[in-house]
């Protein structure tokens, strides 16, 4: 049975527990790309809880909707949903990136249920999708293919190659989420490589285009529904310009943290701050 | 000697085989689904474009996405036929063809058009070290068919096969060796055409042609040879080649590839293990080649029957005496 989509105030807060879970397992496993995961999770929430049909009783349902998860290293951010939504047992998430668990340090399709694609080498997974959504188009299904992308992927040739493909063959089933948080391995995206203005590239490819502030839950699900209402033939984008780290304030906007490590009271400074945030959104 | 019963004997050519085959495909198949990229004329799958218009994807001169469009298609249970030139499918997406093809064991079949020295439009165009590439990864099977008769058995068969194929492929005027009425491809047999005692050449894909001329030489020199024709590069026929080496103990390989990487080092790899003997290699030297027609280049790198003949003197020449 598919769940019932969540409305925006229980997306917030599910966003803030799943931020809470984040930490608490980057602590207790030694270490992960947390900052990443901060960063993406409220747009990964958003599409997840809301508006991908997604089934976790029956995972492979062939109706359901496709969601593919680009960047690897946000790995631990689709783990904590789907361990949240009962797609496999949470006391798995302890063993995250341990030798012998399905939930390796990046994502890789066959470990655990939900895990549709392996997105450890960036820039391929657009490719997929756009494959997923003419066979589902050639099929006559009505299932959506979702694709989270990553700012620094978008650095890799075939992305461009997808999004050209993506547009060409008219794939309006086809929605992609760009997790802008201006940062890839080496720096700040801007001084590595630059690829914006994002928005307007993906809208010169023929996609139509949403941008908005990508960790406000409000913002993020308007977004989504004008894409998922717009019908037409273009594949659907939504730039979503986030905070790396968003959440824990020594992570935000700081070069470190490309692959965290958290000690007892770095964690605890985190939780701390996530509490107090929270308070208003239950 | 003895022509094999498998063989025509003649010098027939049969026009556009895969063309042909494709077609026949779509119509026995409707979970087959092809992909091209910007080479349908050239790729010869224009056939199968104009038959079947809803199960055909033509994403431009872009051989990443292609690949990773197909598997995207194949993990929802199409089975997809790709295509380009081979030195594209295995040069430029070779990332691609790794991680998503080989590492998920994705039902995808990798076409590789104009196989090695056939290729008029230089280095850049002939497919030298494909095989090489598509042998090491884990999982996938690779094909290098002879003539048209393999060709249109090979195209229902690697449908029926589960997993990811990677299989050179001739275009236009292709010859036809084998009798279609007695001959049977089968993925992974190889299958043996002559049985003298002194020396066994072992062939792929276009090299069966010479390596047949080749036996006829050694056979006016007094050298017997067998000759074992071996279209399925990985998985090997060990057994096949095993009960011939052993039978004449000295081998030649004769293939249009490296000798580096392909059916030279998967022989070598068998024999050394399991049975040494002299091996004698024929192919590409360690070179990439000049632009020419495939006569040119065969002669010129040493490919040719007469080369083969050599190399079976020389491998002949090592066996320990009895």
């Amino acid at each position: 049975m598919v769940p019932t989509p969540l409305t925006t105030p229980e997306l917030e807060h599910k966003a803030s527990e799943l931020r809470r879970l984040l930490v608490e397992v980057a602590h207790r496993t030694g270490g992960a790309y947390l900052a990443q995961a901060l960063s993406g999770i409220d747009l990964m929430t958003a599409l997840h809880y809301r508006f991908a049909r997604c089934d976790p009783g029956d995972p492979d349902r062939p109706d359901r909707d496709r969601f593919l998860l680009s960047p690897g290293h946000y790995a631990l951010a689709l783990y904590v949903i789907l361990a949240d939504r009962g797609y496999f047992d949470p006391d798995l998430l302890w063993t995250f990136k341990d030798n012998g668990s399905p939930l390796e340090l990046a994502t890789h399709r066959g470990t655990v249920p939900g895990v549709e694609v392996s997105g450890g080498s960036l820039g391929q997974v657009l490719s997929l999708g756009v494959g997923m959504a003419l066979h589902a188009r050639m099929r006559g299904r009505d299932h959506r293919v979702f694709v989270v992308m990553s700012d620094g992927e978008q650095d890799e040739g075939q992305v461009w190659e997808a999004a050209a493909a993506a547009a060409h063959f008219g794939l309006s089933n086809l929605t992609a989420v760009v997790d802008c948080n201006g940062f890839q391995v080496d720096g700040p995206t801007s001084e590595v490589m630059n690829m914006e203005p994002m928005g307007d590239k993906y809208r010169a490819f023929g996609w139509d285009v949403r941008e908005c502030d990508g960790n406000h839950m409000s913002a993020v699900v308007d977004a989504l529904e004008e894409l998922s209402a717009k019908g037409g033939d273009r594949p659907g984008m939504l730039v979503g310009r986030t905070v790396r780290g968003k959440g824990v304030s020594y992570m935000e906007g700081s070069r470190d943290f490309h692959y965290a490590r958290i000690d007892a009271d770095m964690k605890d400074r985190a939780l701390d701050e996530m509490f107090e945030g929270d308070t208003d959104t239950v | 000697m003895a022509r094999s019963h498998l063989l025509l004997g003649t010098t027939a050519t049969v026009q556009g085989p895969y063309r042909e085959a494709l077609i026949r495909l779509g119509e026995a198949r409707g979970d087959v689904v092809v992909l091209g990229a910007d080479l349908g004329n050239s790729t010869e799958i224009d056939g199968f474009r104009a038959r079947f218009p809803e199960r055909f994807f033509n994403v431009g001169a872009a051989e990443q996405n292609e690949v990773d469009v197909a598997v995207g298609m194949a993990l929802e249970g199409a089975v997809p036929f790709v295509h380009s030139f081979g030195v594209f499918l295995t040069r430029r997406a070779y990332e691609q063809v790794c991680v998503q093809v080989a590492m998920h064991e994705a039902n995808v079949k990798l076409v590789g058009v104009i196989p090695g020295l056939t290729s008029r439009l230089g280095p850049t165009h002939q497919a030298i070290e494909d095989l090489s590439l598509m042998r090491t990864l884990p999982g996938m099977t690779v094909i290098d068919p002879a003539d048209a008769t393999e060709i249109a058995q090979l195209v229902p068969a690697l449908a029926d096969h589960q997993g990811p194929v990677y299989v050179r492929m001739m275009r236009r005027e292709v010859p036809a060796l084998f009798d279609p009425r007695t001959y049977r491809f089968a993925v992974g047999k190889a299958v043996s055409l002559a049985d003298g005692p002194d020396v066994t050449v072992i062939s792929c894909g276009v090299m069966l042609a010479n390596a047949l001329e080749a036996t006829r030489e050694l056979a006016d020199r007094g050298i017997g040879a067998s000759l074992v024709h071996v279209s399925t590069l990985k998985p090997l026929d060990e057994k096949t080649i095993l009960e011939s080496a052993r039978r004449t103990g000295a081998v030649v390989t004769a293939e249009n590839h490296l000798v580096v990487g392909g059916l030279g080092s998967a022989v070598a790899e068998v024999l050394s293990s399991r049975s040494p003997m002299p091996l004698e290699p024929v192919g590409l030297d360690d070179t990439f080649a000049v632009p020419g027609t495939p006569e040119y280049l065969f002669d010129r790198y040493g490919l040719t029957s007469r080369h083969i003949v050599d190399a079976a003197i020389r491998a002949v020449g090592r066996k320990p005496e009895p």
